[in-house]
């Protein structure tokens, strides 16, 4: 079990480095001095100089890239242009806000489809199926920043039961900001849970084709115990990889969420540094997600032996 | 019955979308950029289908227009990506070996960005324009076609039809491309039109953040983007863009599952 771990681990790095390697040189992509872009036109003569040898632009660029790989591995990730904060704070306030909402949805997302895909696939035919598969279908069409509009115009707008615009921190107003995050959460979980539900969905109907199903009917279980303890645990498996994909992926990708409720999260911080040209920001943001994506889903696979026990751990 | 209707309604949907692209080639019901500043935000009449926007201008000549550019982007993109992915996967999955892993490992790393975020940073450094959104989105989806046609490819190159072309002494070129790539090509149209559907989406987040096609032109997601500071006033200009959006992603799904029905029958639910 160890051996394993640690090969998934060592496999993890050829990939976290060159993910280093790509965010390196994005901004080396852009024409001209990188020192002059992050800065922009018109910069003064002195920081140029200062950044030209902090970056140190003179030297060779395996040179620099190393310098710079040395600077993230002490969590230096460089400061904002823009605000001339260290981009590893402003990542580091930002990561809160978006992790509860990413966290709480997709948790919720996953009770959603565990429930409603075993329901489907134990009825399947059904009218029972039929809406559910239904409501997943419209969901994968339903872009979720319109979701997100939507209900910020039935519940905010119409409604007036929540507020449209603004963030309370946690740390203020606990309450207060559970006002502010019901809507972004709702939205989301909704979103997800459609491609979520599909995938319960279809391996749940795998298993209830087994022998070892009709078996434990036969026994005379109750249909509730025969999905529960025969077909869900058997079944689960590629949904929670799912959900690991998912979970990576949502950490940096809720910009459209954050942009439609104002919310202060990474992908927020990334549309800026985006929209200001602050490369920093930038660089900072993509690193940060991608190397939570890796470890996510070193998690899960970490995870998959416990939950499906013909996968051995070799 | 049931499946035959839903690809009805698949076809239906994408049918009409193409109609209201070309007619809006010959004829809209307004200029769609023309400024009129006495009919700023009106609600939605016989003269205005869908309303004005903030400048007047006719939302449903803004919705047709944008349909047009919305489509041609997801089009394009989708020929990039497809092109690229399958001469990389087709690559990687036949010839094995080192070429193999080095291609593997390169798309697994871009796969770890999420895909909206690396087509924002390549925004960030292309520019915002046009092009640079089709070259953006392209990268952000090549990895996904890398994996489909190379584990289609991996599967191929076992069956006798390509070992005896091998024994035969055709080149490696030569088998590939006459033997490989048409029998990878069923799950390749599968997965050109999930494509679509997560392109015509990402083009339209893209849009929504403010860094897709620059105004005044419209896209589906940049007359949303618009529409967020009105919602008070005039909340018709949040409903009608997005209903766009799902009717297109829902007709291409639908379009999709049919697809997959045909080509692939053991995938079939």
């Amino acid at each position: 079990m160890i051996a394993y771990i640690l090969r998934r681990l060592l496999l993890a790095i050829p990939t976290l480095f060159i993910v280093a390697l790509m965010v390196f040189f994005l901004v080396r992509l852009i024409p001209g001095d990188p020192a002059q872009v992050m800065l922009g036109e018109g910069a003064d003569p002195a920081a140029l100089a200062a950044l030209h040898a902090e970056l140190g632009l003179d030297k060779p660029v395996y040179v620099q890239f190393a310098t710079w790989l040395g600077h993230v591995f002490t969590g230096d990730l460089g400061t904002s242009i823009t605000t001339g904060e260290p981009v590893a704070t402003l990542l580091l306030t930002r990561a809160g806000t978006t992790g509860v909402v990413v966290l709480v949805s997709v948790g919720l997302a996953t009770l959603i489809a565990i429930v409603a895909g075993t329901v489907a696939a134990w009825r399947r035919g059904s009218g029972l199926d039929l809406a559910v598969m239904g409501g997943a279908s419209l969901i994968l069409a339903v872009p979720s920043f319109w979701l997100g509009l939507l209900l910020l115009l039935v519940f905010g707008v119409w409604l007036r039961w929540l507020p449209v615009v603004g963030y309370i921190p946690f740390s203020e107003d606990p309450w207060g900001a559970m006002l502010f995050l019901i809507l972004p959460i709702a939205t989301l979980t909704i979103s997800e849970s459609g491609v979520l539900i599909r995938m319960m969905r279809s391996s749940a109907i795998d298993v209830l084709r087994l022998d070892y199903v009709t078996h434990a009917r036969a026994k005379g279980l109750a249909e509730r115990t025969v999905l529960a303890r025969h077909v869900f645990p058997n079944a689960f498996a590629p949904t929670l990889t799912l959900v690991g994909l998912t979970l990576g992926r949502l950490f940096g990708g809720i910009a459209v969420i954050e942009t439609v409720f104002t919310l202060p999260g990474l992908g927020r911080l990334m549309v800026t540094g985006v929209l200001s040209r602050d490369y920093p920001v930038v660089q900072g943001c993509l690193l940060f997600t991608a190397v939570i994506y890796v470890l996510v889903n070193l998690a899960v696979d970490l995870l998959y032996p416990l939950f499906d026990p013909r996968v051995t751990v070799e | 019955m049931r499946r035959s209707l839903h690809t009805l309604l698949g076809f239906g949907l994408v049918g009409a979308l193409v109609v209201v692209v070309l007619v809006g080639l010959i004829w809209l019901p307004y200029d769609p950029l023309t400024i009129d500043l006495d009919h700023t935000l009106a609600p939605p009449s016989l003269a205005h289908w869908l309303g004005t926007d903030e400048f007047g201008r006719d939302v449903a000549a803004r919705a047709m227009l944008g349909a047009r550019i919305s489509l041609s982007i997801a089009i394009e993109t989708v020929a990039i990506a497809v092109v690229a992915g399958t001469a990389l996967g087709l690559v990687a999955g036949f010839l094995r070996g080192w070429t193999e892993r080095v291609l593997m490992t390169f798309s697994d790393a871009l796969l770890a960005f999420p895909g909206i975020l690396l087509a924002l940073a390549l925004v960030a450094v292309l520019g915002s324009s046009r092009h640079s959104i089709v070259i953006a989105l392209a990268i952000a989806y090549l990895p996904a076609t890398i994996r489909v046609v190379r584990g289609a490819v991996i599967s191929i190159r076992e069956r006798e039809y390509v070992e005896a072309s091998r024994v035969a002494g055709d080149g490696v070129v030569y088998t590939m491309v006459r033997h490989v790539l048409p029998n990878a090509l069923p799950p390749i149209l599968v997965l050109a039109t999930s494509l679509f559907g997560w392109v015509v989406l990402s083009e339209s987040a893209l849009s929504f953040l403010g860094v897709g096609v620059p105004p005044p032109l419209p896209t589906w997601g940049n007359m949303l983007a618009s529409a967020r500071p009105y919602m008070y006033d005039a909340s018709w200009l949040s409903i009608a863009p997005g209903l766009c959006i799902v009717a297109t992603l829902l007709g291409v799904n639908m379009l999709g599952d049919a697809l997959r029905d045909r080509l692939d029958p053991r995938e079939a639910s």
